[in-house]
């Protein structure tokens, strides 16, 4: 399902416009975006949580050129699946 | 930073936003899951645009071998949900850090705390299949190198946090596209991340544990040091903080007008010494007493001292030959004139003549008085014996 199939989804069933929902989804991803970028960790009961997680900084080497690289330190963002959501899918 | 939301808090911030009721915005926000959950189980695809995708994995059995026990057991296959950021919202988080970048190492030293990964041969054959047949969007070319950057085939453990589901998601992309992948690697892969997990787990947390410690630690000791040198530097240059008797030094101050060359070596030599009990000759009490004998380690020279030993330079030079106790603060046996007997008193134990002077005459710097005036019964100024009888002389201006 694309993004256009979920948003006209998500309208249908809560009655709003397309163009709202849309507007909704949108400012609702934005704040947790924002929050996410602050370090915070978002937890929907049910569905899972989203978290940032930092990499640290490592030395690999590229098998194919034979150079040693080092990747810097990284901040990811982490979903981890509710228990219910695991068990659903099993 | 830090903390912990819930589906709350983005409602709260949406209705806010958007200027609707809150029962409007929780039933918006809790529609929006539930609908990535049922689109799920429908399509097993659900892609939100800005945002991210949302897949269902189907992983295979595997065997794997239990980590504690050692025994051998078989993961069954199972269905995993696994999400990947879109590239602008990993740009976004990844903003504190964005101005890194991948460097070519050459020859740096060994001595880098990171251990260094080598990706063997059976994972340069990974990188080329998974290159060759990645499909998904998700998993695109970069997921494929993360993964098998992320994945060691080596049996050396790895200072990798490979705890986000996305890196376990890979590994089983990887295990579904490349079926014809040995299912050796994947064996050794499995409990080769797992322990990665654990001691990268505790490898992270006892560096980061230890690495923040350790700065305390010295931050502290750094500033320990630096409060006791200060201190001792405001010890050293106002012995009268303890009289509260600065007023009279600046008297001192004013009645000096003799210049004098530069003493501060001098001044600084007498400061450093520490109080020991030295001979005080006759021939310093008719001048400005730099050196006050101490008993107590009250060793440090004032300012106006400076400024009186530059002074008296000629003098001060005596004094430091012959004392090796560091310049006082004011004293005085110039300006008064002994008229008569004050009272008489004996010495306590561990008193001293500043003492003495500070209870009769209010200030400390009146013990060359007492000095002079028992000069029968007073041989060594610095060491008044308990029990000795003084007479306190009687002193007015003059």
């Amino acid at each position: 399902m694309n993004n256009k199939e979920f948003t006209s989804e998500l309208s249908q069933r809560l009655g709003y416009t397309i163009r709202d929902t849309s507007e909704l989804m949108a400012s609702l991803l934005s704040d947790m975006t924002q929050q996410l970028q602050e370090g915070n960790t978002i937890t929907v009961q049910g569905f899972g949580t989203f978290e940032v997680r930092k990499k640290i900084e490592r030395i690999t080497i590229n098998p194919v050129t034979k150079l040693r690289m080092l990747i810097p330190p990284k901040l990811v963002l982490a979903y981890k699946p509710s228990n219910v959501l695991k068990d659903k899918f099993k | 930073m830090n903390e912990r939301l819930n589906i709350q808090n983005l409602v709260r911030l949406l209705a806010e936003k958007h200027d609707m009721d809150r029962q409007d915005a929780e039933s918006f926000v809790k529609e929006f899951f539930q609908l990535i959950e049922e689109a799920l189980e429908a399509d097993k695809y659900v892609k939100i645009k800005g945002f991210g995708t949302f897949k269902l994995i189907n992983v295979e059995s595997r065997e794997s071998v239990n980590i504690n026990t050692g025994e051998r057991f078989r993961i069954q296959g199972h269905t995993k949900v696994s999400f990947t950021p879109e590239p602008v919202l990993k740009d976004l988080i990844n903003k504190p850090f964005s101005f890194f970048e991948t460097v070519v190492l050459n020859d740096s030293t060994v001595l880098e705390d990171t251990q260094v990964e080598s990706l063997s041969e059976e994972d340069a054959v990974m990188e080329e299949l998974i290159g060759d047949i990645a499909p998904e969007t998700g998993v695109g070319e970069t997921a494929a190198k993360k993964c098998t950057e992320e994945i060691t085939v080596t049996d050396e453990p790895v200072d990798v946090v490979s705890k986000s589901s996305p890196v376990e998601a890979e590994p089983t992309v990887v295990e579904t596209i490349s079926q014809s992948v040995e299912p050796i690697i994947e064996m050794s892969s499995e409990p080769a991340k797992k322990s990665e997990e654990l001691l990268s787990d505790t490898r992270n947390s006892h560096s980061d544990a230890e690495g923040a410690s350790t700065i305390k630690i010295f931050m502290g000791i750094v500033i320990v040091v630096i409060a006791l040198c200060a201190g001792s530097v405001i010890f050293m240059y106002y012995p009268d903080i303890l009289n509260e008797n600065v007023s009279f030094v600046s008297d001192r101050i004013t009645e000096m007008d003799t210049t004098v060359d530069s003493t501060d070596s001098l001044v600084q030599k007498d400061t450093a010494r520490v109080a020991k009990t030295d001979t005080l000759s006759e021939t310093v009490i008719p001048k400005v007493a730099t050196a006050e004998p101490m008993i107590e380690s009250k060793t440090i020279a004032t300012v106006s001292t400076e400024s009186i030993a530059k002074k008296e330079a000629p003098v001060m030079h005596k004094e430091v030959k012959k004392k090796t106790v560091a310049i006082p603060s004011e004293s005085d046996s110039v300006n008064y004139k002994i008229v008569g007997t004050k009272a008489t008193y004996t010495i306590k134990e561990g008193e001293t003549l500043t003492k003495v002077a500070l209870r009769f005459y209010g200030s400390k710097a009146f013990w060359p008085y007492i000095v002079k005036y028992n000069s029968n019964i007073i041989k060594n100024p610095d060491h008044v014996p308990y029990g000795t009888v003084v007479k306190i002389p009687e002193l007015v201006k003059k």
